[in-house]
């Protein structure tokens, strides 16, 4: 392990102990991340929990308890949010895994040019998404005329319904659930379904009782991350939803940010934590909580559970496999190769429409947004261009991005350095810390931020939204520089001590240049998580410190205007920029 | 600067002395636009535009104090407190209405007083000047619909608007009790003089006809507008501003004045905000009433000066609140009342529409 | 081997050919594999043993030809409907299945009732030596468990014909034998017809009962492995099954004109002689014999049974010799003669 031993006499009384003392060192790397996630997530989510246990005059008390659930409402809420997650969480598994499926069965390069179109949305931010439906979807507006002239006679009532919410969520939601599925599924060794086969299993019962199983811990880490994500969000509710379908993120705004009621936000916040982590522990009791971090273990988890699974699993092969050969045997021997290529490209495409859509719109001549838009004009491009709101906004955006980014690396290196090279106890639990602020609903990473930032006078700063945006995306960039790390030949490390290279020597000359793609693509990665992070921005910002997304929304709330578009297009721009940087740099595995 | 005051001692209350450096291009660039320049909270869209066009650029050409303007949210009453507690000046003066004024006056002082010793109250409507508040405009919010669809049957009162068998269309109501639960008593046949103080009880009565019947209930102005502009609704509470946004770009849309109120629209300054002098030289520039005319080329409110009227284009007095056949249907909403019982009431109004 | 005494076709290809992207990956080939026997495709990478093989399991569609199994034409049925069994060069056992299940999972499929599969698989991990780890995870087996694993799933269903493609060759060398030999009995106790894909000749002359040869896509030959390795129908073939010298050239009055010097032929050998192979244990040093080459000894490496000599002939060809270890040293640089016995050299023609 250690490139000291090759400089060391290969003496027996020293290797053991030096061996030791290097595994300390590397964990502790992990410090600095451990002690920053104490400080800005630990501490403030636990002072603002406390704070809604305390009655005005600072004992403690239940009175905010009583005051929130004698009001139905905030029980209805807390119903609506699980709802509309759970159901979005649905659509997701069951859209995108055939996508996912199909990335899988694609040859390498034209599924890194597929997959490009599955994270272009994933980039470009769920506002400017969830707004291109208000203009799409509206009464008059270009669904309504298609459904109208294939014959429909009314228009449809498609905005403020509780399906097109929970369509919406699915549809912010589904390239996230697609990303995290399609890794298991490559995982998969591709010699087991040709083996099922000749073992006697027809083509359904292959894929059931083979390749689905093999391919859960994916579809049940997109499950988590994508109901957990879920829970938080309020974009598609406000925009999307009528009254109905309000959900406890669009409370917390109006306690926080309008009621400035702290008590009541932080019994909301622990309520919807105390919910999620009731929910992600069941969840681990079930599917264990390892398929989310998708390290496969040679242990067969056991029990009722397991048996339920294969049960249920053998029963839809059954069925599948009954309703392929009835159809086959009604349409002769029809193929059904088909089907799952254009149920994907399909499904992709509907991913795109919100997307491209914003572009033309940018250049109506307008003062609306319309699709598709009247004339061709370039005056939003230059109100944006010249609005000093916008461009501040911009350039406000640009460098927290930055130096969150800068900081997010910092981090994040260090730690999945250190736990790259600890195999103890202490590199999975510094794991599951990193992962921590994925679990936790951004919304009350929030409202705990600005509650804690407000304590110490960081509330309404840029050093605090670059600390949140740091906080929130510290688990995704962790994640790339750990498997970059985790990938990297060791061994080269240890050839280059023996060469006579020195520790800082070999970092430098060995690990960094062959882990740049990683590093660099960390980097990015931080920065585009921040560049389009609207929930932190929208908390810690205070109203008073505007990043581009809070920006848009405020414009989506406030104004309404084409130059909102012109934004977009901007944002889509730059996404798409650093995006293709950052794959270009991304090491394959 | 105050401002990096603030930032050096909570940094070193904090203990955070590494985000310093993280801190430096923040700090640089609040600086950079800070030299003789005041940023405005206005509430965006078309007044955005015709205070640009009215105020703004004439100032700055007067000047050579350059104008930013930021958009203010919905509810601008939590973001000036937070302002004023922080110091964090985003904004030099901020357009509020006098039920916002009084909402603030109960949870302490925050405004600096105006100390206007040139301008004369009596050239004004009433309670458009006071120690703390310049109206610089007058707004209303009435009816608007959907002419297209709804044609030579249109609405002409509350009541029509409750009345969904004669009067068939999708239906808006503003998100927040203000003046919706004004119509929701108008609907269910209280005269407009006797609607203060508001039989609340009755009003959700009211509402409870008409709930399954609101498709949409708005939250922005913004939103008003689009989900007019775009036929999303047939009919709605709307600011007048804002419908005739919609009828200025040429959208089938027209205000019924029947049964609305009028308010005022003006500037504050922040307590202890360091531009206060320069602030107060601008409100004084807005009180000219020519210069008040010139934002209706753009924007439909009435200005705030007596004399303000005369310098309106003639194609424009049409759409004002104030041109006679508007006024007499309006009455002014009572901005105590409302700051009295906002929070209250709004908070049972949620449990309903949820309910 | 029982069976062997009344041979019955089992398993026919005729004309068999694959074509991808008008690479030739198969030309067209006829082969008879008999009920019972153990057969080997043995060939070098890129030679279309895999590619046969994956031709009669059905995993890849035929360009050309026919499949015939016990008198049926399966050429065109659907993999599940063959009825053959294929063991995994990487095993392909099921991670998320348990020993136990893997095994029982070709029953399920056949819809086996439930107290039967229990029996059987009973005896199909008995068979293999494994009836203790029935409820672990296949993944927590060491590799040669995994490889009986995968033979028990495979004969648990008896099917007609199991192939196994290069299934030894994760295993290192002394587990490799063990699980020769283990197949070898298994292949004696059940009876059944295998098809075994290798390209270690070793392992081919060790297990199979015929060994079928293949290079370029194409049969070079097929016989028992004593055929092979005694009577070569080609030079690829004698070259490529055990270690041999071969010496190229042209016949000259009774004689074959090589770089090393003229060899004599004996009276048989045919006239389109084109080359010369002998055996390294058939090389006679320092002999007696008529005639005789020369050449000096380059590098003896001691082996255990054995003492390999390398000898540096005329024309930069050099020769390998075999001698029996308790034979005495051979010192580089030493001059020697090299001859053999006439019956022991093979003539080829190709």
């Amino acid at each position: 392990m250690s490139n000291t031993t090759s400089t060391l006499p290969a003496g027996q009384a020293t290797a053991p102990r030096d061996k030791r003392r290097f595994s300390i060192d590397s964990i502790a790397l992990a410090a600095p991340g451990g002690l920053f996630l104490i400080v800005l997530l630990a501490i403030p989510t636990l002072s603002l929990i406390g704070l809604s246990f305390q009655g005005m005059d600072g004992a403690f008390s239940l009175s905010i308890y009583e005051q929130m659930f004698g009001a139905k409402i905030y029980i209805d809420v807390l119903v609506n949010t699980f709802s509309i997650a759970f159901q979005a969480t649905v659509l997701c598994l069951v859209f995108g895994y055939p996508v996912a499926y199909w990335l899988s069965r694609l040859e390498n390069r034209p599924r890194r040019f597929a997959m490009w179109f599955v994270l272009l949305p994933f980039w470009t931010g769920a506002l400017l998404k969830n707004f291109s439906w208000i203009v799409l979807l509206a009464r008059n507006g270009i669904a309504n005329s298609v459904l109208q002239s294939m014959g429909m006679e009314a228009p449809a009532d498609l905005l403020y319904q509780r399906t097109t919410v929970i369509f919406a969520v699915a549809h912010t939601m589904m390239p996230l659930a697609i990303m995290t599925m399609l890794p298991s599924m490559l995982a998969v060794d591709r010699t087991l379904v040709p083996a099922s086969r000749t073992l006697g299993s027809k083509p359904m019962q292959s894929f059931w009782r083979v390749f689905f199983p093999l391919s859960m811990p994916g579809a049940t880490a997109a499950g988590l991350l994508v109901f957990v994500s879920a829970i938080g969000f309020f974009i598609t509710p406000q925009l999307l939803g009528g009254p109905r379908d309000t959900v406890i993120g669009q409370l917390l705004i109006q306690q926080v940010t309008q009621m400035l009621n702290w008590r009541l936000a932080g019994a909301i916040a622990t309520m919807l934590l105390a919910v999620t982590l009731i929910f992600v522990l069941l969840y681990d009791r079930v599917f264990g909580i390892s398929s989310v971090t998708g390290g496969a273990s040679a242990k067969l988890s056991s029990g009722p559970v397991r048996d339920f699974g294969h049960r249920v699993l053998n029963l839809i092969a059954m069925i599948a496999t009954a309703i392929s050969e009835a159809f086959a045997k009604v349409l002769g021997g029809y193929r059904f190769g088909w089907l799952l290529p254009t149920v994907a490209i399909i499904t992709v495409l509907v991913l795109l429409i919100p997307v491209v859509a914003f572009i033309p719109m940018a250049f109506g001549e307008s003062s609306f947004l319309e699709f598709p838009p009247r004339g061709l004009s370039f005056r939003w491009m230059e109100t944006y261009l010249t609005s000093p709101v916008w461009t501040d906004a911009t350039l406000r955006s640009f460098y927290i991005a930055l130096a969150c980014a800068v900081l997010t690396a910092f981090i994040a290196g260090l730690g999945g350095y250190g736990v790259a090279r600890s195999n103890g106890k202490l590199g999975s639990i510094a794991f599951m810390g990193f992962m921590l602020p994925m679990i936790v609903p951004n919304i009350v990473i929030a409202v705990s931020l600005a509650y804690f930032f407000a304590n110490i006078g960081l509330l309404a700063t840029d050093i605090g939204i670059i600390l949140g945006h740091t906080v929130v995306s510290l688990p995704v960039v962790f994640i790339i520089v750990l498997t970059t790390f985790k990938a990297h030949d060791w061994r080269l490390d240890q050839a280059a001590a023996t060469l006579g290279a020195n520790r800082f020597q070999v970092l430098r000359h060995i690990t960094l240049p062959m882990c740049q793609g990683g590093l660099i693509a960390g980097f990015l990665f931080g920065f585009l998580h921040s560049f389009d992070e609207l929930t932190i921005a929208m908390f810690v910002g205070g109203g008073l410190r505007q990043t581009l997304p809070k920006q848009m929304w405020d414009d989506v709330i406030l104004s309404v205007s084409p130059t909102l578009a012109a934004a977009s297009l901007v944002v889509l721009l730059v996404v798409t920029v650093l995006f293709v940087l950052a794959e270009v740099a991304r090491p394959r595995a | 600067m105050t401002n990096f005051k603030m930032n050096r001692r909570t940094l070193l209350k904090s203990g955070a002395a590494g985000a310093m450096v993280l801190a430096a291009p923040a700090i640089l660039t609040r600086q950079a636009f800070a030299a003789d320049s005041l940023t405005i909270g206005d509430t965006g869209g078309p007044y955005a535009e015709a205070f640009r066009l009215a105020f703004y650029d004439p100032f700055e050409a007067e000047t050579g104090i350059r104008i930013n303007n930021i958009v203010l949210s919905p509810d601008p009453v939590p973001q000036y407190q937070m302002l004023v507690d922080t110091n964090y000046f985003l904004m030099d003066v901020s357009v509020m209405t006098p039920e916002h004024i009084d909402r603030l006056n109960r949870e302490g002082d925050y405004f600096e007083p105006l100390n206007l010793p040139n301008v004369n109250s009596d050239d004004f409507v009433q309670g458009a000047i006071t120690d703390k508040f310049a109206a610089v405009y007058m707004f209303a919010i009435s009816m608007g619909y959907r002419a297209d669809t709804l044609g030579d049957n249109a609405p002409e009162s509350w009541a029509d608007f409750w009345n969904t068998t004669q009067f068939p269309g999708r239906r808006s109501l503003y998100r927040s009790p203000i003046t919706t639960m004004e119509i929701a008593l108008l609907a269910d046949g209280v005269a407009i003089d006797d609607l203060y103080p508001l039989d609340i009880d009755r009003a959700f009565a009211s509402l409870d006809k008409i709930k399954n019947e609101i498709a949409v209930w708005w939250t922005s102005g913004a939103q008003s507008t689009q989900i007019l502009q775009n036929g999303e609704v047939d009919m709605l509470n709307i600011w007048n501003t804002r419908a005739q946004t919609v009828i200025d770009d040429g959208a089938p849309a027209a205000i019924s004045w029947v049964e609305g109120h009028y308010n005022l629209g003006g500037w504050t300054i922040p307590k202890g905000s360091p531009k206060a002098d320069m602030a107060r030289r601008f409100i004084e520039f807005t009180l000219d009433p020519e210069r008040q005319a010139k934002y209706t080329e753009i924007l439909a409110v009435s200005p705030t000066h007596l004399k303000g009227y005369d310098f309106v284009p003639e194609d424009k007095r049409g759409n004002l609140p104030t041109a006679p056949g508007h006024i007499e249907k309006l009455r002014p909403l009572d901005n105590a009342y409302w700051g009295e019982n906002l929070s209250a009431v709004t908070e049972r109004f949620e449990a309903w529409l949820l309910s | 081997m029982s069976n062997m005494s009344n041979p019955t076709t089992k398993l026919s290809i005729r004309g068999l050919s694959k074509t991808y992207n008008k690479t030739v990956a198969l030309q067209p080939v006829d082969l008879e594999v008999k009920t019972g026997e153990l057969l080997t495709l043995l060939g070098p990478s890129g030679s279309g043993k895999t590619t046969l093989l994956q031709l009669i399991s059905g995993l890849v569609d035929v360009t050309t030809g026919n499949l015939v199994i016990d008198g049926v034409d399966q050429t065109d049925a659907p993999v599940h409907q063959r009825d053959i069994g294929v063991v995994f060069q990487s095993y392909a056992l099921f991670p998320h299945l348990t020993v136990r299940e893997n095994i029982a999972f070709p029953l399920q499929m056949r819809k086996v009732p439930a107290d039967e599969i229990k029996t059987r698989v009973d005896d199909a991990l008995a068979m293999v030596g494994l009836a203790h780890a029935g409820d672990r995870s296949p993944r927590a087996l060491s590799g040669g468990q995994q490889q009986r694993v995968a033979l028990a799933r495979c004969l648990v269903y008896r099917p007609s014909v199991i192939l196994m493609d290069e299934p030894l060759g994760a295993l290192d060398r002394k587990l490799r034998e063990v699980m020769q030999d283990e197949i070898k009995r298994i292949h004696r106790e059940t009876g059944a017809t295998i098809i075994f894909v290798t390209h270690d000749q070793e392992e081919a002359l060790a297990l199979s009962d015929r060994i079928c040869l293949m290079n370029n896509g194409q049969i070079e030959q097929v016989g028992t492995p004593r055929e092979m390795y005694e009577a070569p129908q080609s030079v690829f073939v004698a070259d490529f099954i055990g270690v041999s010298n071969i010496f190229s050239g042209t016949v000259e009055n009774g004689q074959l004109r090589t770089d090393a010097g003229l060899l004599p032929l004996s009276a048989d050998a045919p006239a389109e002689t084109c080359a010369v192979m002998i055996r390294p244990e058939d090389v006679i040093l320092n002999g007696t014999a008529s005639w005789a080459l020369k050449g000096t000894v380059v590098e003896s490496t001691y082996a255990g049974s054995e003492t390999r000599v390398t000898i540096a002939l005329d024309g930069d060809k050099s020769l390998i010799v075999r001698r029996p270890a308790k034979s005495e040293d051979m010192a580089r640089g030493l001059a020697v003669t090299v001859s053999w016995d006439q019956a022991h050299a093979r003539y080829l023609t190709k």
